[in-house]
């Protein structure tokens, strides 16, 4: 569990951190100068939801590949659900194509968390690999 | 025939086995080797027969409806032991606890690489591929000093 909730803590530094971002850039290409005193924490309320559902990774039994992606699939879809109500919620988007545009927006933060997470993991496999070249040389 | 002498130390003091010996033969390596590797002996069944197995030759341990197999280049043996059972055996060894299922040998394993599923693939010397679990790899990385 303890390895869960670091992997949700990850995640809400990473999601929050791309969320800024991506409202950063929007703003800048907008043309708007000021923010909302609220924006920050909603950016980060939003993070902290968004990384909730990472608790869905948590498995009790081994799952499968099927098993795994259907998780992964729901998954996504509630990080949209909860981002799209806030953005509705706090006004980034108004009409059904600000909507459409931000749902990819959102598509596109996830599969870069999805980059992210797999760098991450090839980095820890090469540290691995490292040592375990060491324990085959004692052999 | 080599004299045998225990001496009793006191728990602050450093365990050590001293061997006097006239010269290095096969005799002394040989205890020296089993004096570094303990428990270095796991007994799995085949075909009604009872195999004494190193542990450098295994592969890895799988738990199977509720039995337990061990798998070496050649053959799978049978052991009565639970994982959890072997787990605590072996903790000091090469042989690591890599999913809820399954113990590995690490001097066994070519390369690990991240998979899609969420869990990280380990290449055995022998071709095969197994899957060692992501809750599993902080204590993997603990293991190897990470």
């Amino acid at each position: 569990m303890k390895n869960v909730l670091k992997m949700v803590g990850i995640h809400f530094f990473i999601i929050t951190t791309l969320v800024l971002l991506v409202d950063g850039i929007g703003h800048f290409l907008g043309g708007s100068k000021t923010i909302s005193i609220y924006e920050p924490f909603i950016i980060l309320g939003v993070g902290f939801i968004s990384a909730l559902p990472s608790l869905l990774f948590y498995f009790r039994k081994e799952p499968s590949k099927l098993q795994f992606v259907f998780r992964f699939v729901f998954h996504f879809f509630i990080v949209e659900a909860v981002v799209l109500a806030a953005g509705y919620y706090v006004g980034w988007y108004s009409d059904l194509i600000s909507g459409i545009v931000m749902f990819f927006t959102i598509l596109a933060i996830y599969l870069l968390v999805c980059v992210f997470t797999f760098i991450n993991d090839k980095s820890t496999a090469n540290a691995i690999n490292e040592a375990l070249v060491k324990i085959r040389d004692e052999e | 025939m080599f004299k045998v002498s225990i001496t009793q130390i006191e728990s602050e003091q450093e365990e050590e086995v001293i061997i006097k010996c006239h010269c290095i033969n096969d005799e002394v390596l040989s205890i020296v080797e089993h004096l570094k590797s303990p428990d270095t002996i796991l007994l799995g069944s085949k075909d009604n027969e009872i195999f004494r197995i190193n542990i450098k030759a295994i592969y890895y341990i799988e738990s199977v409806d509720n039995k337990t197999f061990i798998y070496l280049q050649k053959g799978v043996y049978e052991t009565k032991l639970k994982l959890y059972e072997l787990e605590n055996q072996l903790q000091n060894t090469k042989l690591f606890r890599c999913s809820k299922s399954m113990i590995i040998n690490l001097g066994k394993i070519i390369s690990i690489s991240p998979s899609v599923n969420g869990r990280f693939n380990a290449k055995l010397c022998n071709g095969e591929m197994v899957s060692i679990s992501r809750q599993y790899v902080p204590d993997l990385k603990k293991k190897l000093g990470i």
